[in-house]
């Protein structure tokens, strides 16, 4: 025993300051196969994503094509999506070195990042290293990554726009005859949703019965999607409003209180997660009436569902700030190496192979040819090795190959492109909210409206009496005072344009 | 009244429900009981064997409607992860616990005893940082850059090796054993570290066994660490290993800015939730039920006083 003790102890100890003295070795720099010498530099790629298998062999692969050309090497340095906000924030917090990281409004914050100075403005670099980036998109979408003037992220083209509208089953619209492509207004669906309640026992007809959203009805949420508070996007006044106080808001209670009296939505709220099983397993005729409805969607749909649907934007698309910067990619303001960042991003935008790499693998691995004429691909051997799932991530998506025929006959990254360029933009595109000065009444408004709106959208109460109530409940809680600084500092940033 | 009880009868032989009521009842309680705090369980291994659409039709059940394994298929696609995440929970719980445990009493028994004269201020030392820390940001930056510990086995097991709330917890034990143990020993013959090994230690089995759970527990469930610093895939500890496989499930399910699916992957969340579950739980529960034992005794730690 005495033995063994002594044994314990001292092994401990010794492995312990062993470890902490030495440290791991300092970790390779990727590459490998790649040739490349001295004056080769290394950038960082740091990326939400899952951690595949294969991640080093493609690396690999993309240093083969990036070191000829630009004589950089790429570290690819993914993090699990769970993972990805609390390990930016201590990487950024303790000043750890990076050059490419993703950044959105939705994940690894932009706007906060930027506040806290850990990126760096890329006007000048873009101009320099990257012209076919720089000339990719038009001056006003570049506008939308603009904070204080200056561009900090590499915005990733893909749906800036949200068409929002409905889907609905293929079989079933067949059967009643309803043209779902002829649907102008939500109101035209209600003869179908009440011939689905009498005759198809087993299917209700929606999953819930809200039809509300700002851009549906032309409108901009310039400060959240959490607050009630908006421009049209095609005033040139500028004028902030509630949109709640709209007629077109109270239509579109009304509309629901109608169809959730008669019964053509489940009584309780169904989270997102459950409606889409129980949409996989044909429980509802329409999938959702307020979905992002964009080219290709139906196939896409299909795929994930297995339900073949007919789909209908319900909405004039027009572009938004929040939209277009939707999926970005900065560099840090630690990076030694923002030249070289910013080539890579360059070819990331601009080069089909080497995006294609990145975004789907080496071929002949991870997938394989399909229709080489018409860039299709199917999945490869070892397709579960690598097999990202997200081209709006790594750089420009209207590179990506076609992974479906269906996609590739309707030309659908022509077709979203096209919608981008051809959707107007908001009047307040380019313009970003500072929510510093009414912090209080952002938090207030959005509290009220996170309790009072859902039920109120989707007809659980009756907007005879929840409406009222619910302005009023907003006034309280300082709706009033957003607008006016919204309006304030809308004023000021149209003056400087 | 009119009713008519045994227990007022005051000569009557008590009869058969009289002598052994109580005990049936108390057995029924119980009996119930354990039902309530295994038919969870029962109900979370029985959805994971169901099939994904049915669990969403027809809800949970004791029995799967339909029976499918496509949640352990899913989470099995890539069995080596799994078996690898295993392995690195288990050496990190072992080495872990072992370590922790030999630190931790060590500095309990040092402090515990009267005759150390800087017993107080190595206390206070200790007690301070139980109260008071430097916070994430700090630590993160002295365990990157510092220690380098990032994507090492170390940086799984070194963050939570001392517990001061441990320590002080067997240093309370310790210095309920008398210290006439402590002298005969010395009168023996023997040298510091033959009283700590072979006198206060097996003297301390409750406490350490209570201590051990606790520390095997906290190895075990820990996925914190591993988000912080470990990006390299092959060093996954188990339950960091599911939730990052769950959660990149949930994002590519959920997510709206996913073009269309690559070879169409379809996940079934929920079942996947409950299979996940089940893969943890098992060696935990083995651990709990051989150390229990000790783990009832010392739950009274403090309250004992030398045998």
């Amino acid at each position: 025993m005495n033995k063994v003790w002594r044994l314990l102890a001292v092994l401990t100890v010794l492995s312990l300051f062993v470890t902490a003295c030495v440290g791991p070795a300092a970790p390779a720099a990727g590459g490998g196969e790649a040739a490349g010498d001295s004056s080769t530099v290394t950038v960082t790629y740091t990326y939400p994503n899952t951690v595949f298998k294969d991640v080093g062999l493609v690396e690999e692969a993309l240093n083969t094509l990036l070191v000829p050309a630009i004589n950089t090497k790429i570290k690819l340095n993914p993090i699990d999506w769970g993972a990805f906000d609390e390990k930016m924030k201590l990487a950024f917090a303790a000043g750890e070195e990076c050059d490419i990281v993703f950044t959105a409004p939705w994940i690894n914050n932009y706007l906060l990042n930027i506040a806290n100075g850990n990126f760096i403005p890329l006007d000048d670099l873009l101009q320099q290293h990257a012209s076919g980036l720089w000339a990719s998109m038009p001056e006003t979408t570049w506008n939308a990554a603009r904070v204080d003037g200056k561009i900090y992220g590499v915005i990733n083209q893909q749906i800036f726009v949200k068409p929002f509208g409905l889907s609905v089953r293929k079989d079933l619209a067949d059967k009643y005859k309803l043209d779902v492509y002829g649907l102008k207004s939500y109101d035209e669906l209600e003869p179908f949703l009440k011939a689905i309640q009498e005759n198809e026992p087993d299917v209700t007809p929606l999953p819930g019965t809200s039809t509300w959203s700002n851009e549906g009805n032309g409108f901009d949420p310039i400060i959240t999607e959490q607050v009630s508070v908006a421009i049209r996007y095609d005033d040139k006044e500028l004028k902030v409003f509630n949109t709640a106080e709209t007629p077109e808001f109270q239509a579109s209670v009304e509309r629901a209180r109608r169809w959730y009296e008669a019964g053509y939505a489940p009584k309780e709220t169904i989270t997102g997660d459950d409606s889409q099983a129980m949409w996989k397993a044909g429980k509802f005729a329409v999938s959702g009436l307020v979905g992002v409805v964009k080219p290709g969607g139906e196939i896409e749909s299909e795929q994930r569902f297995g339900q073949p649907v007919y789909a209908q934007s319900m909405t004039t698309p027009f572009l938004t700030t929040a939209g277009t910067t939707a999926t970005t990619n900065a560099i840090c303001s630690t990076s030694k190496n923002p030249e070289a960042a910013m080539k890579v991003l360059e070819l990331l935008n601009t080069n089909v192979e080497v995006y294609n790499t990145l975004a789907k693998g080496i071929e002949g691995k991870h997938w394989e040819w399909a229709d080489k004429g018409n860039l299709v691909i199917k999945p490869g051997p070892n397709n579960a090795d690598y097999n990202p799932n997200t081209d709006w991530e790594f750089g420009n998506q209207f590179l990506a190959y076609y992974i479906d025929p269906k996609q590739a006959e309707i030309k659908a990254w022509e077709a979203t492109y096209d919608l981008n360029t051809t959707s107007p933009p908001s009047a307040a595109m380019g313009f970003n909210f500072n929510a510093e000065p009414v912090k209080t009444e952002l938090a207030n408004v959005a509290a009220v409206t996170g309790e009072l709106a859902g039920p109120l959208a989707s007809g659980q109460v009756d907007p005879a009496t929840a409406l009222p109530d619910y302005l009023e409940r907003l006034n309280q809680a300082g709706i009033q005072a957003l607008i006016d600084e919204c309006q304030r500092q809308l004023n000021e940033w149209a003056a400087k344009q | 009244m009119t009713l008519r009880s045994t227990s007022v009868q005051p000569y009557a032989r008590p009869t058969w429900f009289a002598r052994h009521g109580g005990q049936l009842i108390l057995h029924a309680v119980l009996l119930l009981l354990t039902l309530l705090f295994l038919l969870p369980l029962w109900v979370v291994i029985s959805a994971s064997f169901t099939d994904e659409t049915t669990l969403t039709k027809a809800g949970y059940g004791l029995w799967p409607a339909q029976f499918s394994v496509a949640a352990y298929d899913f989470i099995l696609q890539n069995p080596t992860q799994i078996v690898n995440a295993y392995g690195v929970t288990m050496l990190v719980t072992v080495i872990g616990t072992v370590a922790s445990l030999f630190v931790n009493s060590l500095t309990a028994y040092v402090l515990a005893r009267v005759d150390f004269t800087w017993r107080r201020p190595f206390s206070f030392f200790i007690f301070f940082t139980m109260l008071f820390n430097g916070g994430l940001v700090p630590s993160y930056i002295l365990i990157t850059q510092y220690l380098r510990l990032r994507d090492t086995l170390w940086v799984l097991i070194l963050p939570m090796l001392v517990a001061p709330w441990y320590i002080f917890l067997l240093r309370t034990y310790f210095s309920t054993l008398g210290k006439e143990f402590i002298e005969s020993a010395r009168l023996d013959g023997a040298n510091e570290w033959q009283i700590y090994s072979r006198i206060v230690m097996p003297l301390s089995t409750p406490a350490l066994a209570t201590i051990a759970l606790f520390t095997i527990l906290g190895y075990w469930n820990d996925w914190w660490l591993a988000l912080l610093y470990i990006n390299d895939a092959a060093l996954y500890p188990l339950q960091y290993l599911l939730f990052a496989i769950l959660r990149n499930a949930e994002f590519l399910t959920t997510n709206t800015n996913s073009s269309a699916m690559l070879g169409s992957v379809q996940v079934p969340l929920q079942t996947v939730r409950m299979a996940m579950a089940v893969i943890a739980i098992g060696p935990v529960a083995v651990a709990f039920v051989s150390l229990q034992r000790y783990f009832v005794r010392g739950l009274t730690i403090g309250g004992i006083k030398g045998e």
